[in-house]
Order: C-alpha cells, then sequence, then structure tokens
C-alpha cells in the first residue's frame, strides 16, 4: 500500500511516535511475529482443507483382489478322466501284464503331446482281465458315469478293430497275441480331438465360434427374386427343426442355451452376378459361384437376417433359393453326386443352396415340405455342430446303429466340453487382469461396489474349477467356468466404469485456476518472502555473534 | 391307374398357393384420391393377416422362450412385440402441413410428429420376469423397452424424454382389437410433436414387407419424391382380435404422400403414377393375395387411363379399381382434365364436419391462455372427447374452464372431466367429454402458467421454444348411457380420431452465458478482496523519508 503522504502529516506523525495511519509505531500490529503468525495461519487453513476436498473429489475406486488375481496363473485345471480297462477274452495272461504296462506308456506319451495342445488330463486308468466278455453295446447305455471311458478288448472276429458306442471303445483284437499299435492313438483322437491336426485342422479352428452361455440361431429361406416364379414360398420347418436340430441341441443344452427364429424372404437379392452359365460335360447348364463371391455372399445391408431384439449372437442358417433364370446355382468346389451345395462363413454361419426344379420364369411357386428339407436340415446340423465347436469323430471308430439318433458321440461331447471349459477359465482369467491393469493404468476410472462383487463372484467360481476343490466332475467344471465368463465378462464390460473416463484435466484446470490462483500468489510470495527474511536474520545474529 | 392321378389332384389341392401353416395373408392396397384444390392424396395400405386356429392368444406369455416362425410378418417387428407382450401398439410418423380445411382427414393419424401409443400386458402377470424390464421401474419397464425397440427399428429418436411425454389416458385410445382377458393391460402413450420423418425412416419401414419395395405396389414409394411432398406420413398398427376361429393377428403399415402436381407441373393438375412417383409398377408382389388401386374419381370431366377393370360407388363417391395381381410390363395409372391450367378461385370446398382451432395466447411470462374452439358444422348435436396433454411445466388452471357456445357462457355442454395434474416430470392429462350443440362454435378457455424449467432441460435452441402435442378429439356415439370404456370409437380402423395443430410455446428463458459470468465474477471478487485484505493485514507500514524540498510545502 503506497504510503499518502504529506510532509506536513509525516512530520506530525513522527513528533508524536505514530504512523499515518493513527496507530503507535510500538502497536504490535507491525511487529514481525505478528505478520508471521497471520502469514503462517493462512498455510494452516490451507492444509487442513487440502485432505477434505481431495477426499471431496475423489471418485470411487473400490480396491480389488489382486493378489488372488495374480495367483489366477498358477493353477491348473486338471479334467478327472477314469479309464477301465477290460482286457476281456485274451487269454494270454503273458499279455495281460505286459499290456497295461505298455498303454500307460502310451498315455504318458499321450500326455506329453504330440502335436498341438492336449488339454490337461489327470488319467486314472484300472485293469481288469477275465470279465465277461459280452458287449456292452446291447445291454442299455443308462448309468454311464460321466468322465469314465472303458476300453474292452476283444478277440472274436466279429468285432471291427475299432467300434464304439456310448462311452465303450471296443478294441478287436484279431489274435490274443498281439495288441493293436494304435489303441493309444485312437484313444488321444477321441479324448483330444482338437490336438490332431489331422481331424481338426486350422480351417476348423478358425470356424468355431465365439462361446456364449446364450445362442440365438436364426433361420432364413431367401428366395433371390420370387417375382420371376418357381420360388419357394414356404417351408416346414417346425417339422425339421424338430427332426434334425433339436436334437442336437439338447445334447448340447450343458453348454448353451438356444432360441430359435426363422422367417422367409421373397427378394433377397446378390450384389454381384454369379459366372455362368457355364456348360458342364452332359450340356447342362449351370452358374458357379467362386470363393470370393462365396465370402462375399451376404448382403447385409439389405437383407434382414434377424430380429436386433436381443443382445445374444446369432448363428444365421440361409436356405438360399437361387431366382429362376439363374438355376441351378453351384459352387465351384462341386462334389459331383452333391445335391446341395453348402458353405460356412466362420463364426456367422451357415448357407445352403437349394435349386428346385423349374428352371423357366412362370414355374409354379412351392412350398418346400419336410421331405424336401431333410437334406439342407442334414447340412445345417453339420454346420451348426462345425461352428459350435463339435470336433470330429476319428474315421477308424465305427459307431454303432443307435448313434444316429443322436449325432454328437459322448466322447466328442466331453470333449468339447473340456475345450470350453478351458476356454472360459483362460478367458475369465485374462479379463480379470485386464481389469487390473485398466484400473491401475486410469486414473479416473471408478471402480464400484457392483464391480467388486462380480469380481469377487469370477474368483470364487474359479477356485471351484481347481482340482484342490472338493467337487471336480466335467460338468461341475464346465458350469463353474461358465459363471466366472459372465461374471468376468459382465464386471469388464460394465458401463459404470466408463462413466468419467472421459473427463478431461482441462476442465479442471479452467474452473481451479480463476478462482485459486489470485489466493495463491500472495499467500506463497509472502511465504517465500518471510522465509527470506527469516534467512537474513539469522545470518546478521551469526555475524553479530562473530564480531562480538 | 386313376389313383395315382387323384393323389396328384388331391396333392396339387391340398398346397394352397401360398401354403404357409397358418394362414398368412398379406394384401395391398392404393388409394388415389385427386383433392379439390388439385392436389393428389395417396395412401397406401400395406396389411397381413395372420389367423391361427390353435392359439387363442396373440403372443402366449409362457411362449416367449419358444421358437418363432414367420412368413409374411416381419420377423423382427413380430419379435419386438413378443418380448414386450404387446398385443396392439400404434406408431404413425407424419410431417409437412395437412389442411383439414380442404383435404378432410388424414384418416386417424396426426397431423405432425410422431405419435405412438401401445397396450402393453402388465408386468406383475406371470413370467412376468426376465429381459422386459431392463431400466425403469417394473411397468415403465416394458414399455421403455418397447420405445427403445421401436427407435431402433425405424430409425427414429423415439425414446428421447419418454418419462416427459407418457401419459396413460383413461378414457381415450381404446383398443381397437381384442385383448387377452387372462391378465389386465395398461395403456401407454407418448407423443413427439417435433419429431420430423426422413428418408432413413422409410428405409427400414421397406424391409418389413414381404416384397419390399422391389415388387407389387410398394415399388412406387421413391423416397426422393415421397419426402419431397407436402405432406408425408408412414404408420405401423398391430393388432389381434378374437374370433370364433380363433385368434387373428393383423399388422397394418400405411403410408400417406400428399402430392401437388400443378406445383411440380407448373398450372396443370393432370398427374400419373410416372410423374407423381417417378415409377412405375413393373411386377406384381409374389406374396400378395390381393394387390388392388383404387382412384377416387372427381365430379368435374376427366378423363382416367388406362380404362379400369371395376367401376364401385359407396355414398355416393365413384371409384376405379385396377387389379395389379398380374402385372405384364408396365402399369402407369393417369388422369388428365380437360383445362389447360389449374384455377384455384373456381374450387369449392366442402367444410368437414368437426373442425378444431387450438391457440395459447399470452408472452412468455405471466398467465397465458389456452383457447379451444371446436366447431360442429352438422345439424345435430354432437358427443365429442377431447383429450390434451401438455408437459410438466405448463400447469393448466381448471378453475378457469370456462365455456362458450357462439358467444353465449354455458356450462351445460361438459359432461365429464378428467384431469392428472402435472408431477414433473410427468405430464398433464385432460380428459373432456363434451355434447356439442348443432351447427355450433364451442369456445373453452382455460387460464394456463409456464414454469421456469432447469438450465440443463432447455432445448439446444431455446429461443425457439417447445412443441406442445396435438390435442385429440373423438367422436363417441351420442348415447350417453354407455360407459367410455366399452365406447368403440369411430370406425375399426379408429378413422374418427380428429387431431389438432401442435403449438409452439415460449418459456422463459434464462441467460444461458450465465455461468460463464458467475466463474469470471467469483473469480475477480475473490481476487480483489482476498488481495484487498491479505495485504491489509501482512503490509508492514513504514514511514518514508522523502528528499526535503522546503520549497515546495503543499501535495502536488
Amino acid at each position: 500500500m503506497a504510503a499518502v503522504h504529506t510532509p506536513l502529516l509525516e512530520g506530525e506523525a513522527k513528533e508524536r511516535g505514530e504512523d499515518v495511519l493513527g496507530l503507535s509505531l510500538a502497536h504490535p500490529v507491525h511487529e514481525d511475529s505478528t505478520r508471521r503468525a497471520i502469514v503462517a495461519s493462512y498455510w494452516i487453513v490451507v492444509l487442513l482443507v487440502f485432505p477434505v476436498w481431495y477426499y471431496m473429489t475423489s471418485i470411487e475406486r473400490l480396491p480389488l483382489p489382486t493378489e488372488r488375481i495374480d495367483l489366477l496363473g498358477q493353477r491348473e485345471v486338471q479334467f478327472p478322466i477314469k479309464i477301465d480297462v477290460d482286457l476281456g477274452d485274451i487269454g494270454d495272461l503273458e499279455l495281460s501284464r505286459t499290456y497295461p504296462r505298455k498303454l500307460v506308456e502310451d498315455l504318458a506319451r499321450l500326455r506329453q503331446g504330440s502335436s498341438g495342445e492336449l488339454p490337461p488330463l489327470a488319467f486314472d486308468i484300472a485293469i481288469s482281465a477275465g470279465e465277461d466278455p459280452g458287449d456292452p453295446c446291447t445291454d442299455a447305455a443308462s448309468g454311464e458315469e460321466e468322465d469314465s471311458y472303458r476300453l474292452h478288448f476283444r478277440t472274436q472276429d466279429a468285432y471291427p478293430m475299432f467300434a464304439s458306442c456310448g462311452r465303450h471303445l471296443l478294441i478287436g483284437a484279431r489274435d490274443g497275441t498281439d495288441l493293436p499299435h494304435s489303441v493309444g492313438d485312437t484313444l488321444r483322437d477321441l479324448l483330444a480331438p482338437y490336438s490332431n491336426s489331422r481331424l481338426h485342422p486350422p480351417a476348423a479352428e478358425s470356424r468355431i465360434a465365439q462361446y456364449s452361455p446364450t445362442y440365438r440361431l436364426a433361420f432364413t429361406l431367401l428366395n433371390e427374386d420370387a417375382s420371376v416364379g418357381g420360388a419357394a414360398v414356404g417351408w416346414e420347418i417346425q417339422q425339421a427343426l424338430s427332426q434334425y436340430i433339436r436334437p442336437t441341441l439338447a445334447q448340447l443344452s450343458a453348454l448353451h442355451n438356444f432360441t430359435i427364429e426363422s422367417q422367409v424372404q421373397y427378394f433377397g437379392g446378390l450384389t454381384f452376378d454369379p459366372l455362368g452359365p457355364l456348360s458342364d460335360d452332359d450340356g447342362v447348364e449351370s452358374w458357379r459361384l467362386s470363393e470370393e463371391q462365396m465370402s462375399v455372399f451376404v448382403n447385409s445391408a439389405e437383407w434382414t437376417l434377424t430380429s436386433g431384439v436381443s443382445n445374444d449372437p446369432v448363428l444365421h442358417f440361409i436356405l438360399f433359393v437361387p431366382s429362376a433364370d439363374r438355376r441351378p446355382l453351384y459352387t465351384e468346389t462341386r462334389l459331383r453326386l452333391q445335391r446341395n451345395d453348402s458353405f460356412i462363413l466362420p463364426q456367422w454361419g451357415g448357407v445352403v443352396i437349394h435349386n428346385p426344379s423349374g428352371h423357366h420364369e412362370g414355374a409354379p411357386n412351392t412350398l418346400l415340405s419336410a421331405h424336401d428339407l431333410a437334406g439342407p436340415f442334414k447340412v445345417f446340423r453339420s454346420q451348426l455342430s462345425a461352428l459350435l465347436g463339435v470336433p470330429q469323430f476319428p474315421p477308424q471308430v465305427v459307431t454303432s446303429a443307435w448313434q444316429h439318433k443322436s449325432p454328437i458321440t459322448p466322447w466328442q461331447l466331453d470333449a468339447l466340453k473340456r475345450r470350453r471349459a478351458l476356454e472360459n477359465v483362460r478367458n475369465s482369467a485374462d479379463a480379470l487382469r485386464s481389469i487390473v491393469s485398466l484400473v491401475n493404468q486410469i486414473e479416473n476410472m471408478p471402480v464400484g461396489q457392483d464391480v467388486l462383487g462380480q469380481v469377487d463372484g469370477a474368483l470364487a467360481a474359479l477356485d471351484a474349477t481347481t482340482p484342490a476343490a472338493s467337487s471336480s466332475s466335467l460338468s461341475q467344471i464346465l458350469a463353474h467356468s461358465i459363471d466366472a465368463f459372465t461374471l468376468s465378462s459382465k464386471a469388464f464390460f460394465n458401463p459404470g466404469m466408463i462413466g468419467l473416463l472421459y473427463y478431461p484435466t482441462e476442465h479442471k484446470y479452467a474452473v481451479y485456476t480463476p478462482l485459486f490462483a489470485p489466493v495463491a500468489v500472495p499467500l506463497i510470495v509472502a511465504l517465500v518472502r518471510e522465509i527470506k527474511a527469516a534467512r537474513e536474520r539469522r545470518r546478521a545474529a551469526a555475524n553479530k555473534q562473530k564480531t562480538e | 391307374m386313376h389313383l395315382p392321378l387323384a393323389l396328384l389332384l388331391l396333392l396339387l389341392h391340398t398346397i394352397p398357393a401360398l401354403g404357409t401353416p397358418q394362414n398368412e395373408q398379406f394384401e395391398e392396397h392404393l388409394t388415389l384420391r385427386p383433392l379439390p384444390d388439385g392436389k393428389v392424396h395417396a395412401q397406401f395400405r400395406f396389411i397381413t393377416t395372420v389367423s391361427d386356429p390353435l392359439k387363442g392368444v396373440p403372443f402366449d406369455l409362457a411362449d416367449r422362450e419358444e421358437a418363432l416362425h414367420t412368413t409374411l410378418l416381419p420377423l423382427s417387428l413380430t419379435q419386438l412385440l413378443r418380448t414386450y407382450y404387446t398385443p396392439e401398439l400404434h406408431l404413425s410418423l407424419n410431417a409437412g402441413k395437412w389442411d383439414p380445411l380442404r383435404w378432410g382427414q388424414p384418416g386417424g393419424a396426426l397431423r405432425t410428429g410422431a405419435e405412438m401409443w401401445a397396450w402393453v400386458t402388465d408386468s406383475r402377470a406371470p413370467s412376468g420376469e426376465g429381459e422386459g424390464e431392463g431400466e425403469g421401474e417394473g411397468e415403465g419397464g416394458r414399455w421403455q423397452g418397447l420405445t427403445n425397440g421401436l427407435a431402433g427399428l425405424f430409425c427414429a429418436s423415439l425414446s428421447s424424454q419418454m418419462e416427459q411425454r407418457t401419459t396413460s389416458p383413461r378414457l381415450a385410445f381404446r383398443p381397437e382389437g381384442d385383448l387377452p382377458s387372462y391378465t389386465p393391460h395398461k395403456l401407454y402413450h407418448a407423443s413427439h410433436p417435433s419429431e420430423s420423418i426422413c428418408t432413413e425412416n422409410l428405409t427400414p419401414f421397406l424391409k418389413l414387407l414381404p416384397c419390399k419395395s422391389r415388387a407389387g405396389i410398394a415399388q412406387l414409394l421413391n423416397p426422393h419424391r415421397a419426402f419431397d411432398a407436402d405432406w408425408h406420413g408412414m404408420g405401423v398398427h398391430v393388432r389381434w382380435s378374437n374370433s370364433s376361429a380363433g385368434g387373428e393377428t393383423e399388422v397394418r403399415m400405411e403410408v400417406g404422400v400428399v402430392f401437388d402436381p400443378v406445383r411440380v407441373s407448373g398450372g396443370k393438375r393432370e398427374w400419373s403414377l410416372k410423374s407423381l412417383f417417378d415409377r412405375t409398377i413393373t411386377r406384381s408382389c409374389p406374396a400378395a393375395s390381393s394387390s388392388v388401386l383404387t382412384v377416387q374419381l372427381p365430379e368435374e370431366m376427366h378423363e382416367l387411363l388406362p380404362q379400369p377393370a371395376k367401376m364401385l360407388s359407396s355414398d355416393g363417391v365413384f371409384e376405379a379399381v385396377y387389379d395389379l395381381g398380374s402385372v405384364g410390363e408396365e402399369m402407369d395409372v393417369g388422369m388428365r382434365w380437360l383445362e389447360d391450367r389449374f384455377d384455384y378461385a373456381t374450387v369449392r370446398y366442402t367444410p368437414p364436419e368437426l373442425i378444431i382451432r387450438r391457440a395459447l395466447k399470452g408472452g412468455s411470462t405471466g398467465l397465458s391462455e389456452l383457447s379451444v374452439i371446436l366447431s360442429n358444422t352438422r345439424a345435430e348435436p354432437r358427443r365429442v372427447l377431447y383429450v390434451e396433454t401438455l408437459p410438466w411445466f405448463i400447469s393448466l388452471f381448471l378453475h378457469t374452464l370456462q365455456t362458450e357456445v357462439d358467444g353465449v357462457a354455458r356450462d351445460d355442454i361438459i359432461q365429464s372431466i378428467s384431469y392428472l395434474p402435472p408431477v414433473s416430470p410427468k405430464p398433464t392429462l385432460l380428459e373432456i367429454t363434451l355434447l356439442l350443440p348443432a351447427s355450433s362454435e364451442v369456445h373453452l378457455t382455460m387460464q394456463a402458467e409456464k414454469g421456469f424449467i432447469r438450465y440443463t432441460e432447455h432445448q439446444p435452441d431455446a429461443s425457439r421454444g417447445w412443441d406442445l402435442p396435438a390435442a385429440v378429439v373423438f367422436p363417441l356415439p351420442l348415447n350417453a348411457s354407455s360407459s367410455p370404456a366399452k365406447v368403440a370409437i369411430g370406425g375399426g380402423e379408429g378413422e374418427g380420431r380428429i387431431y389438432s395443430s401442435t403449438l409452439l410455446v415460449d418459456l422463459p428463458t434464462p441467460d444461458f452465458s450465465m455461468p460463464y459470468n458467475v466463474i469470471i465474477m467469483s473469480s475477480t471478487l475473490v481476487a480483489l478482496f482476498f488481495g484487498s485484505v491479505f495485504n491489509c493485514l501482512t503490509r508492514r507500514f513504514v514511514v518514508l523519508r522523502m528528499p526535503a524540498e522546503k520549497g515546495k510545502g503543499k501535495a502536488s
């Protein structure tokens, strides 16, 4: 504050020993200690309020159980496999003593893995001999336990080399002296088919859709152009579904829940022209789809293939009826005797091309009966199995007659369950680790109570899949892995976590700066001055002491 | 020898032309009506009916997890209605200016904006859990899900501000079909007066039709021409009826367009399908069981080409009917008049039977007055139900309701009032049953107050104002003894509804730059005040010894 002075006033004030404001110069308000106390009290208030402000402007970030999540990588899921070997009527006692060891060695090699990754299988092998050499397939297949498989050796010629029914594998040994070498390989193909690159090539691997507990199956009868004539205007889909598709869905019900919807479309135009007309050796004209055209077959812009009501992943199955002036339509790699051409679009669905008779315009419209739909729906069934990851059954094993009613054998189902359980455990562990690293990296991400609950639930479910848990059969491991996957997905995609994610820090500075900067500057300057003055005084005092 | 032939014949007879297991039928109908002032009103109707003798109820509650198989019904719409347990749904999206004095009524649809109402199964019904109630409370959850689904299906923003637009009228909007009787249903009604319709809404609409826009009458729907017209709109109406043969679900999809050939051609009012729509019908829809084009013939001398197959007359109006079931090459219908130029002055209009005029008078602050004029031009008295929905910030003062008939104040024409006062954010709902005397003009006035709304609730262009939804007038039968709940409104298709125009209300707006001002002002004050006080407290006052200049005594 500039001192307003006049020489007259100044003179008078000095005479009286006051300053210009009328306060005595000896008043404590002018003393240094007062000023230091004032500055110090301002700073004490600032320091006391700072934690309160920090608490009130912080976001809720509950602590995640990071130690438990870190330990996740070290635990392994183990699938219990119990193999009962029944040497049957193999008379040679010598063999009955050496073969168990050979089998154990075979399986040890199996465990070390030949090609590809094997699932962690914990084998429990029991060998018995001289039991009743009946045919296990003729007995009713009831009461089969999960996870326990039986090998039966038979010497009778009536048996083929390898046959299976239910969870039994019958091995026919031609003579009782030596046992087939490839038992170990066949067992590997049955128990761990995904590791055999012949049975399960990389193309098949890339087809398999991501796991989801619910799937929607959308069946569409798609006419390319119904106005030309010869179109299929309806189909008996309910019957075809119950005959071909529903048994498979029932078998897979432990893994997924399915909802089905179907529709008929009359105008599903293609965005390209198939190659043609080409005439083959018999002089029959046909149109062809090349590989490239198959990959862009689905015209998603024009075709509405599914109702978009729920968020479940959808597998589409299209029965395509080409227009009457472009029939018959085949794919380029068509087998001669195959009636229905079909192809799978990986992880999306499958297309079957149906060429009804009536190649001219103005042909009458037809209704596809269940008999007409038998061929396409068998193809849909195999496409559905391929998309859901059902492995191939090894060709050297013969399945018995009643297997055809239920198209997926228990060996395949168990292998699929093991694969999905492993996948779910790995994916949920990854999701949990990603949550932890995201929350650590992004300071603004809140972690609420519901996210914490879901993470805890996922960890508990993952704990239940380890062998240390009391319940460890395949179905329980699968159920727990599905729980873990669902909960960890929910925690990862929780919408509450992205609320404040993009809160710009410039906003904070823009509001705080005009308010606090004019307050802060005098405080800081006063503090700095006090410190400098204190240092000066100490130096002056030290100097005075020295000179004294 | 004859047995296989007989069997073959039998087989052929049992396979119907469309041959769907449930009896599904699709009909399309286009009505062209030349209006007195040279315009042409085209109304497209696409009706899909499904009659299922096995099922007694439309969307069986227990069936929700069962497979849904459709042939002609649109799958997305049906799946949506099934998921949210809705047996009856009405949705209209219209834009443009409809002139009721000259053109009549747009067939029970509103004049501008979007309107949607549905009878939703009460969620306390059995198996009422699941994805139906995602967000929102129990009952509102299904309506919320339905509006979100429809908004996604038709690419329209129908789900914005649902809480502020949804009402449940007690007397109005009775179900046009039947509702399953084993469970209670609730009516939800919402209107968006400022919602516009564009080509993005027509494209998914056409995808719901069996033949899309590739064959049949729907080929004419050229979005560029349709949305260039004076008035255009689309509607979806789903209802279910319980007949003796089982349940029948009807999905009716409509598009209405009013063209002005005089404006486009520069003076002549002749039209043809090619000149109106820029397209002709080249193929017939194979899924349609009947495909009909009807032209209403005006009274003056005109020429209609090509010659129609049939002529019908109903109520003194002659109609020419063309059957589009089998279209060989292009099908183009045109009408010509004898004159050279159209003369607006020679046109005579027949006034409609009921005219509504509505206005909100008053400035942006202070009391306003809602004034409604209902004119009954018929020579006999009419009973009507007047329904008014206003947003929550307009409060009506019901005690100031005054009625005047031809300038004379009268008390006895109001028969009943049902009033739901606004509770933020729910809107006001006013339903008045009136008896309009013959050939009279009834003037209703009511005072209203406009409230302040929060700073963040204003629309981006706050000075424009808020759109108020149209008021609806339902004609009722004169016999007042039947209770309002059982009244059949108009014809089977709700034709009798009359909508007024929308209003624009000006609300007091704050100064939107205030937050900036507040920040600046408070920062300045704090800086100055704090600075001054701090300096007073911590500055030391010292005496300055100035170099003495005795000659100059006073301060300069």
